[in-house]
């Protein structure tokens, strides 16, 4: 019967029966004898009072103290229940002594003091931030002393970062490290080891093009120290969140930035003017070429006309030369004189008049 | 009650009050010593978990078996090359006999704290023989840096032996310039951006000059070589032109060079000329007289 074994309401009266493994080996070896006598002692207590002369009054303590008993071993029994969450494991111990591990659901232990349990969340992802720190209401504040590293080139570098890790083994995580100082010793491992790698990495390509390195590198330098304490945890992800310089210089990083857009702004302003002459000539160039065609065509044509013309003027002088010569000459003269002025001088006083010829302002001859 | 049920009832206290005093339990993280009267009577400490049995009147001293953290005080160290730093250093370590910590020091608060000492003082010794740069950055190969740390790790460890621990790890958290070095790394940093940007500006002039100048190169090329094209175009054109009237014309070069002469009279003189002719020309030949 279930409270004879409890009946001194001692817990430990469970053990021998109760429980199994090492801790029964330290049970000494008159503890069943003891038990024993106390059992027919206490057979004897009730029993003796059942028989005795005090009439009824014995057997209401008795009975009263029967249900008490009773009562106290079922609450005593109930509250072994306990909840797991969703993403908790429990970790049973049985008299210190890890023996079980419990997923998610409603279970049961042997209640206190012989089983306790400790849930631990391995099923969620912790998150730690490192160089800040985030609040619950949204605002973050910068932690300078976290924050500001020095890179191989001896410069001052300012990085946040946030690190996300899991617990991936209960038993080490409880009981090969101090899981109160998980936190710090994932926030440890986590600054020393970027330190590590910054340390031998130059400031622009720590801000420039190297982050994704930076951010393996540190990950996996993290998770080998954790290896090392046997942490029974692993680092998910580590993802710088803010690498700038330090706030003293940043005006300087800032211009520059500036000083990199004016340059290619620079190269695009020259190769805009190279856009704009460039076939600007080409166009220059062709319409030359085009013109000396057009040159050339007129002139060949010219030629060929002329040539033509020619040749059937000959044709028609051959047959009638003398005449034709006249006709020609008479007809030029009266064409080209009839528009000018005219001074027709013998050419025996010529040489003496013309000196003398009287020319107005416009050149021409004044004939009085 | 009669005095049969009194006995038993104390009895009964008796024992359970002697099965509680003399039961303990070993955790799984704990090593534990059973003391006597200020003396340790177990034979070593109990490591293994679970129910254990003590006399009533002994006691129990616990001591942590797991990996321990420690956070150590930021140390200024002043390197081989005389710069100062802080360096800021962690410690994980283990209570490996228990006894000799009781002993020497009772409590794990106070053995940490020398233990903390001894970690202090090598890390100023280890990284006081190097220079900044080789801790900082690790030196050559980057290794340096996690040489230095099992270095002063193995030192410390030494030392703390009698401390009845063992010190499974140092790692330097933070190696930092103070506050006065800073402002001139600041300085530098300041320095070399400035270099930096005009160094950018003047390459991207170089690059626009560079890009005009081919441009107005490349024009010029453009046009000389259409100008060269278009004088042979051209030439060619009057060389064809010459041949065909040379050959037009030499068919009878009197004749050409009088309808060449009077196609130029009419051209010279078509507008306003002024002519002073003589009577004798061959056009007034008939101008005085009729035969």
């Amino acid at each position: 019967m279930p409270w004879n074994q409890n009946q001194d309401n001692n817990p430990w009266g469970n053990k021998p029966k109760g429980s199994s493994g090492g801790g029964n080996k330290e049970t000494p070896p008159d503890l069943d004898k003891v038990l024993k006598d106390l059992n027919d002692r206490f057979g004897g207590f009730f029993g003796g009072g059942k028989g005795g002369d005090n009439g009824g009054s014995p057997e209401v303590s008795k009975g009263m103290l029967i249900t008490l008993i009773g009562v106290a071993f079922v609450a005593w029994l109930a509250s072994g229940f306990y909840k797991v969450e969703a993403d908790e494991e429990a970790v049973v111990l049985r008299f210190g002594q890890h023996v079980d591990t419990r997923s998610p659901g409603l279970n049961w232990h042997l209640p206190y003091p012989i089983e306790t349990i400790e849930k631990i969340p391995t099923l969620s992802v912790q998150r730690l931030t490192i160089g800040f720190r985030a609040f619950a209401d949204g605002r973050t504040r910068k932690m300078n002393q976290e924050s500001l590293m020095l890179t191989k080139d001896e410069n001052i570098v300012d990085i946040s970062f946030v690190v996300q890790y899991k617990i991936s083994d209960i038993q080490k995580y409880l009981f090969e490290i101090d899981a109160t100082q998980a936190i710090q010793t994932v926030r440890d491992a986590a600054e020393s080891s970027i330190r590590a790698v910054i340390g031998s990495t130059l400031i622009d390509d720590v801000m420039t093009d190297k982050k994704a390195e930076v951010e393996a590198e540190t990950r996996i330098g993290i998770q080998k120290i954790l290896d090392a304490y046997n942490a029974g945890i692993r680092v998910t992800t580590v993802t710088l969140k803010d690498v700038q310089p330090p706030e003293r210089v940043s005006k300087e990083f800032k211009d520059v930035a500036s000083a990199r857009e004016d340059k290619e702004r620079a190269k695009n302003e020259a190769q805009a003017y190279a856009n704009g002459v460039i076939p600007n000539a080409r166009g220059e160039a062709k319409k030359k070429i085009l013109e000396a065609e057009a040159y050339a065509k007129e002139a060949e044509d010219r030629a060929i006309g002329e040539a033509d013309r020619f040749n059937s003027l000959l044709q028609a002088y051959k047959k009638a030369p003398e005449v034709t010569r006249k006709r020609l000459y008479l007809e030029t003269m009266e064409e080209v004189l009839a528009g000018a002025d005219k001074v027709i001088i013998d050419s025996k006083i010529a040489g003496q008049v013309l000196p003398y010829l009287p020319l107005n302002s416009a050149g021409k001859v004044e004939v009085k | 009650m009669s005095p049969k049920q009194l006995l038993t009832g104390v009895v009964i206290a008796a024992i359970f009050i002697f099965v509680s005093r003399s039961a303990f339990i070993v955790d799984q993280r704990d090593q534990v010593l059973v003391m006597q009267f200020g003396n340790i009577v177990s034979d070593g400490a109990i490591t293994n978990p679970g129910l254990h049995w003590k006399l009533p009147w002994q006691n129990t001293v616990v001591f942590d078996k797991r990996l321990l953290a420690s956070d150590d005080l930021p140390n200024e160290v002043i390197t081989k090359d005389k710069k100062k730093i802080i360096v800021d250093s962690f410690t994980r370590w283990k209570i490996i006999d228990p006894l000799k910590v009781y002993q020497v020091a009772k409590t794990r608060n106070r053995v940490e704290s020398r233990m903390q000492d001894v970690v202090g003082a090598k890390v100023r010794e280890v990284l006081g023989q190097h220079t900044l740069h080789e801790i900082v950055t690790g030196g050559e190969g980057g290794d340096k840096r996690a040489a230095l740390m099992v270095s002063i790790r193995d030192l410390a460890d030494a030392e703390v032996a009698n401390l009845g621990v063992k010190v499974i790890d140092v790692r330097i958290k933070r190696a930092d310039l103070p506050a006065e070095n800073s402002d001139s790394v600041f300085r530098r940093m300041k320095a070399e951006r400035q270099r930096i940007a005009k160094q950018y500006r003047s390459e991207g002039e170089e690059a626009a000059k560079e890009i005009r100048a081919t441009a107005d190169k490349e024009s010029k090329f453009l046009l000389a070589d259409a100008y060269k094209q278009s004088e042979i175009i051209k030439g060619n054109a009057d060389a064809k032109a010459t041949k065909i009237y040379a050959s037009t014309y030499e068919k009878d070069p009197k004749f050409y060079a009088f309808t060449r002469s009077l196609e130029a009279y009419r051209k010279s003189m078509a507008t306003q000329s002024r002519v002073v002719l003589s009577p004798n020309s061959e056009f007034f030949r008939f101008f005085e007289t009729s035969k």
